[in-house]
């Protein structure tokens, strides 16, 4: 029932009212006339006669004017009747229109707050659009920012990784020349243990050469003696070669060229003297400041680098190994990282899928904004409001239900009727 | 030498998602921001061994996608995953009918995803 059933049943009821006192006054009046007629005429049989004679008309005329008064009387009291009945009933009636107009009034203002609030919601659904739009934005933004944080972040562990995988190798590099170089210096040391005696060997036999050499000097004395002999041999064969003139000439030249040779053999043989004199004072003195001490501190000298080298080739095994054993744990976390990122890069498909929502959203406000729309081009299209608005609120549940809704405690969605991962 | 695949989606986020897990996992990967787009990309001369595909995507949806790319030459039995948000067993049979390996509701984990690669893409 509306708010003007009322007045317009007050209105009807009052028009009623009149009309039923109209036709009861009439035949009231009518019934009172017709009475009053009919007593006069009944008690004055000769009044119309006499009012005849004394007005100077004929008697029926007289009859029909009194007929006539009497009925006009009788209408006019009718009449009268009936303006005060109306006048009562015009004020009733006007009395409904007066609250018609404020229900009316009542009705128009309604309308238009609910049009004004339906311009509201428009204007709230437009808000709550462009918030929604806005947080798909910033959504997408920041899942932007974080997919490629990850994606550095994960390169910045294969880096490590191959900073550590190069190390490794160049550790493992270095520990082999190392090797190499201890080998060397093992054997540079064990060369320089065996240098003392090899150093008093060569000693000795340079020692026993010497004494040969030595033997030397007399052998050169000796042919420096046989030389001067010859000389003198030479210098009397020479004589005796004079002395025998002609003949004994060819004997001087000989005796002459004898004499020339004792003379270069006592030559040569004060130049090997002199030479195997400085040879011996030579070698004599490279003997006198060969220090074997000297040799046995550098050959512990030497024993110690090779102890500091096997030392440091134990370091860079141990090196070696904690760079293997840190490579290992590195390779295994760097696993467990590029499995946490890519689940977490999973996570990241949520975005979409809450995107996706609320562009599903958006279109049913969108849709919503359109019909408050068409309400203010259409009076007649308020009245269809709650069913287009009902449609639209099972169209809208309908496409979600067609959609998958992610459990957030988990990668799990709520499948449907389906599987999460079906492979035809 | 690593496997191609092509994603093809219209969604920034799940493109940048997949294509930084996938190459986490050793994957050359190729991407798309509709249908029509990756369509394009097979017809240039892109040969994926694999496509991961969402549906409801503007210009070209991901079914008329499949229907397109199943008859283009080479690519008969190339495996496509369909990765979408539609729960609807219809639209799976019709995925299935036109030719999709399989059906992925999104999130997917990048685990669950390679280890479903895994199995259509022999040797991956």
């Amino acid at each position: 029932m509306t708010a003007l059933t009322e007045p317009r049943r007050k209105l009807a009821d009052a028009s009623l009212r009149q009309a039923r006192a109209l036709r009861r006054n009439m035949a009231l009046s009518t019934l009172l006339g017709v009475l009053l007629l009919s007593v006069v005429v009944y008690y004055t049989h000769d009044l119309p006669t006499r009012l005849a004679l004394w007005l100077g008309v004929s008697e029926p005329l007289m009859m029909a004017v009194f007929v006539g008064l009497t009925l006009l009387g009788t209408n006019l009291l009718a009449g009268l009747m009936f303006f005060h009945i109306s006048y009562r009933s015009a004020g009733a009636l006007s009395h409904t229109l007066a609250e018609l107009d404020d229900e009316l009034i009542k009705t128009e203002t309604r309308l238009r707050v609910s049009r004004d609030a339906l311009r509201t919601s428009a204007d709230l659904d437009q808000a709550l659009q462009d918030s929604l739009q806005q947080n798909l934005q910033d959504s997408e933004t920041s899942t932007l920012g974080v997919i490629e944080r990850t994606n550095r972040l994960n390169e910045s562990a294969g880096r490590l990784l191959d900073y550590l995988h190069h190390s490794s190798t160049n550790a493992s590099t270095m520990a082999v020349d190392i090797q190499q170089g201890v080998e060397d210096m093992n054997r540079i040391a064990r060369f320089v243990g065996a240098l003392p005696d090899t150093i008093r060997k060569d000693a000795e036999v340079i020692h026993h050469i010497l004494q040969e050499v030595k033997q030397l000097e007399g052998l050169a004395a000796s042919i420096k003696a046989i030389s001067q002999q010859t000389n003198l041999l030479a210098l009397n064969a020479a004589i005796e070669a004079a002395r025998a003139g002609e003949s004994g000439r060819g004997f001087a030249v000989v005796a002459t060229e004898v004499r020339d040779l004792a003379n270069r053999a006592s030559t040569a043989a004060d130049t090997i003297e002199s030479g195997l004199n400085q040879a011996l004072e030579a070698v004599e003195r490279s003997l006198a400041t060969s220090n074997l001490g000297d040799s046995q501190h550098h050959l512990e000298k030497a024993t110690q680098v090779v102890d500091a080298f096997q030392k440091l080739q134990n370091s860079y095994e141990d090196m070696r190994q904690f760079y293997k054993t840190l490579f290992s744990v590195v390779t295994e976390h760097n696993t467990e990282l590029a499995e946490q990122i890519a689940d977490m890069l999973g996570l990241m498909q949520y975005q979409d899928v809450e995107g996706q929502r609320l562009t599903r959203m958006n279109d049913m406000l969108t849709e919503r904004r359109r019909l408050y729309a068409s309400m203010e081009q259409s009076a007649t299209a308020l009245e269809h409001l709650p069913q287009a608005l009902e449609q639209l609120l099972t169209r809208y549940l309908e496409d979600e239900s067609r959609h998958s809704h992610p459990d957030h405690g988990g990668l799990a969605a709520d499948a449907g009727p389906g599987p999460r991962i079906e492979l035809f | 030498m690593p496997k191609t695949i092509l994603v093809v989606d219209d969604s920034v986020t799940m493109v940048m998602s997949l294509k930084t897990s996938l190459q986490i996992a050793g994957f050359t990967v190729e991407t798309a921001n509709d249908g029509q787009q990756a369509l394009d990309k097979l017809k240039g001369g892109v040969k994926p061994d694999l496509i991961i595909t969402d549906i409801n995507m503007p210009r070209m949806g991901g079914m008329e996608f499949i229907r397109h790319a199943r008859a283009l030459p080479g690519m008969r039995f190339t495996p496509i995953l369909a990765l979408t948000t539609e729960s609807q067993q219809a639209k799976r049979d019709e995925a299935k009918k036109l030719g999709a390996t399989g059906w992925l509701l999104k999130p997917v984990g990048g685990a669950d995803l390679v280890k479903v690669i895994k199995q259509v893409l022999p040797g991956a």
